[in-house]
């Protein structure tokens, strides 16, 4: 404690104690005759290199913590990316199976109910919803490949008549 | 190749003189949605096009690329002079099937 600090101590103590006002003066006295004394520079530099340092540990963090955030944004901007784009495996099998004049105007019919439902339901919703086409065109473009292997495709045409497809 | 059309060929057809002269795939499968009340997949209309451009219905040309189609082009479609014909022997057939029956006057 400082000599300031201990006579105003004293100086509340005294207060609280109700001593007389005339002995406070010389309290004062006593306190301002003392020798100040002085901080020591080596008790003073690790305090300020400890400040220092985490001072920047703090700026650190708060860096790490911001390229985090952007990693993460980033990371978002990736997926809704993604996400609102057609299911890219869906697409390649539609295209290995669609008529060789029109895959490119099929794809594009697709992509575009694709949009379409964007407009109205989640992406992923979407998706599904594209994959669902796809699957359900498979069956009337495989018969059509099928088609062209001679006896086999006369035996599944009866069979697609029977069924109705 | 025969001159007859099938039921889905027919309502193909239908649907393409009705969205004559912007038919496209997307625009046929909804109108055939809302006539008929039945969804038919891609797969399906594309193999029926396909088809009837074989027999000589159908003709086609490329349409422009959009955005929302991913730069692909359209494939517009429209009745040939046999396309129409064979559409009308089909339905004269269908009528006449029905003429004197009590399905008559739906086709009426």
């Amino acid at each position: 404690m400082t000599p300031t600090q201990s006579y105003q101590a004293e100086i509340a103590r005294r207060s609280k104690e109700g001593l007389p006002d005339d002995e406070q003066p010389s309290l004062l006295s006593q306190a301002v005759s003392q020798p100040p004394t002085y901080v020591s520079v080596h008790h003073v530099i690790p305090q300020m290199a400890q400040a220092t340092f985490f001072q920047a540990t703090v700026r650190e963090a708060s860096r790490n913590i911001q390229d985090g955030i952007n990693v993460y944004g980033s990371f978002l901007d990736a997926v809704s990316t993604t996400s609102a784009s057609p299911p890219a495996m869906s697409e390649f099998l539609f295209s290995l199976l669609g008529p060789e004049g029109s895959i490119d105007s099929m794809l594009g019919d697709l992509e575009e109910r694709f949009h379409a439902d964007l407009e109205s339901v989640s992406p992923s919703r979407a998706r599904w919803r594209y994959r669902s086409r796809v699957w359900r065109s498979l069956g009337p473009l495989v018969l059509r490949k099928l088609k062209n292997w001679g006896f086999l495709a006369v035996i599944l045409e009866l069979g697609r008549r029977k069924i109705g497809w | 190749m025969s001159d007859q059309v099938g039921q889905l060929e027919q309502h193909v057809l239908l649907a393409i003189m009705r969205k004559q002269p912007t038919a496209y795939g997307v625009s046929i499968q909804q109108e055939l949605l809302l006539r008929t009340g039945r969804d038919h997949s891609a797969g399906a209309i594309y193999t029926t096009l396909e088809r009837l451009v074989r027999k000589g219905f159908l003709k086609s040309k490329d349409g422009e690329p959009t955005p929302e189609r991913g730069g692909r082009k359209k494939l517009y479609f429209s009745l040939t002079a046999s396309g129409e014909a064979a559409l009308s022997n089909s339905l004269k057939a269908v009528g006449s099937l029905a003429r004197g029956t009590k399905v008559a006057e739906v086709l009426a």
